[in-house]
């Protein structure tokens, strides 16, 4: 199978500071990976590498075959953990600056979901609630047909009813020869949709397993073994 | 991608620009309409068309001011939340090259820059249609009748650089708040005033270094003309005084070559930092 995610002694430092240290990680399509870790762990640092917002200090990540670029720019849907999109343009005019610059972006599932939610196109994001507009973030994201999904704290800020929607958005909406990474805290929510996870500690792969080995080896849930792996 | 990226730019010009462009038509309006009410003002009632018709142009100017000034600081601040701000984290997700994105912010930053000069002849025209526009027309075709009967070789490449010159340091200006808000971002905590603090550093570098440059060159010629070989400096003297032109395009040309060379360097300066040490909020 052909590795869509390899990354080889990937280093980041921030001055003294390292984000990232020598770390090697590779992933396959068809898999929702969670990638968890206490704050500071690097899991941010790890997703900008991935989406070319930062560049390694040391060593290499590939997407594809290819380092960071307009090339994989092309194939991963990335959702970063804040608002993003212009709060003056109205939902339609997200959706058209989309359709324009991702091939793979699906306009009538957008539309579709968007109408779902009773979100009119001709709203402006301002006018919406922080949930809304974190939805609108999440529909344009999961609305493309990408090869790599990459989350950052997608059910951080929206209530527990709203964190059902977002997860079922992810796994209804998924191309299924894609794979998703998902960066969160709140692992007993997510837990049930997750194939794999990855525990990261101080900028370092600690565990990457399949959630089934974890119950067959440990017999614990995710949420248990995080919490036994990161206890202060 | 460079159409669709221009597209959206211009979607973000034209909100913000449209309105000032209607503003600035409409006040020229109202004061054209103003001159045509002038024959119903008698002696003692004139100063009162003369105080409206003065505060319909100085309502025009300013917004004429105002628009220019607008356009650049719009053009700045496009160019910092676009790439800098939370947007940058969609900016720089698209499938769209480093080039691309400085090429259509600089391109479309001189096209608003180009229409903001439009609505403002567009505004000279409203305000002064009639007779006083048809003097107007008639004084610069003869001014330009004049330059061409005086067989100045030069006139055409003068105005030719006096536009390159023009365009040229306003690209170099614009690259130059891009420069300074790309070092800021560098910097984890007050990212605007780190990128005024690099402005005002410049500004003195290249103040300091332009004083420098002066005072050896007049050390220079003041070494030349000490020196024995006065019939040299009598033959580029005579060159200068039978062709004064050839002054205005060294003059001109010497700064624009600067200007040139500094914006070249300031361009991938901007490239390399948006490329390599991207670090956004």
């Amino acid at each position: 199978m052909n590795e869509l995610l390899y990354c080889e002694n990937l280093s980041k430092k921030y001055g003294k500071k390292q984000a990232l240290n020598d770390l090697n990680l590779t992933l396959y399509p068809g898999s929702i990976i969670g990638l968890l870790g206490p704050n500071g762990s690097g899991k941010t640092t790890l997703i900008k590498l991935i989406n070319g917002l930062l560049t390694p200090t040391k060593g290499s990540i590939l997407i594809n075959g290819n380092p960071p670029g307009v090339d994989t720019k092309k194939i991963v849907a990335y959702l970063p953990d804040s608002i993003y999109l212009n709060r003056w343009m109205r939902v339609e005019q997200i959706v058209d600056y989309f359709k324009d610059f991702y091939e793979d972006f699906r306009v009538e599932l957008a539309y579709e979901m968007l109408g779902k939610l009773d979100i009119s196109p001709k709203s402006k994001l301002s006018s919406l609630s922080k949930g809304n507009k974190e939805k609108v973030c999440l529909i344009l994201v999961m609305s493309r047909n990408a090869s790599l999904y990459v989350l950052d704290e997608p059910i951080a800020g929206v209530d527990p009813a709203a964190r059902d929607y977002v997860i079922s958005t992810i796994i209804n909406n998924y191309n299924p020869e894609a794979s998703v990474l998902i960066s969160t805290h709140l692992i007993t929510d997510i837990e049930q949709v997750l194939d794999e996870v990855i525990f990261l500690n101080r900028g370092n792969v600690v565990l990457h397993k399949s959630v089934d080995d974890i119950r067959e080896e440990y017999g614990k849930s995710v949420d248990e073994l995080f919490r036994e792996v990161f206890k202060w | 991608m460079v159409k669709k990226l221009l597209k959206h730019e211009l979607k973000y010009y034209i909100r913000i620009f449209i309105p000032i462009f209607a503003a600035l038509v409409l006040f020229s309006g109202i004061g054209r309409i103003v001159q045509l009410f002038e024959p119903l003002f008698n002696d003692k009632t004139i100063p009162v068309y003369y105080i409206l018709l003065i505060g319909t142009i100085l309502i025009v100017v300013i917004t004429m001011i105002t628009a220019l000034i607008l356009q650049f600081i719009f053009s700045i601040v496009r160019f910092y939340k676009h790439l800098f701000s939370g947007e940058g984290y969609l900016s720089f997700t698209i499938p769209v090259s480093v080039d691309q994105h400085l090429f259509v912010k600089l391109f479309s930053s001189i096209l608003i820059g180009f229409f903001t000069l439009l609505a403002i002849i567009a505004s000279i025209c409203i305000l002064t249609s009639g007779d006083l526009l048809v003097e107007l027309i008639k004084a610069a075709r003869y001014l330009i009748k004049d330059i061409i009967k005086e067989g100045s070789e030069l006139v055409f490449v003068i105005i030719g650089i006096y536009a390159l010159y023009f365009l040229v340091s306003y690209l170099y200006s614009t690259l130059l708040c891009y420069l300074c808000i790309a070092l800021g971002q560098l910097f984890n905590k007050a990212r605007i005033a780190m990128a005024v603090v690099f402005y005002f550093a410049h500004y003195i570098i290249m103040q300091v270094g332009g004083m420098a440059l002066s005072i050896l060159i007049s050390f220079g010629m003041i070494g030349l003309s000490a020196s024995s070989d006065i019939s040299n400096m009598e033959r580029y003297a005579g060159v200068f005084e039978s062709n004064p032109d050839l002054v205005t395009v060294i003059a001109f040309l010497v700064p624009l070559l600067i200007y040139i060379a500094l914006s070249v360097v300031y361009y991938f300066a901007v490239r390399y930092i948006l490329k390599n040490r991207l670090n956004l909020e």
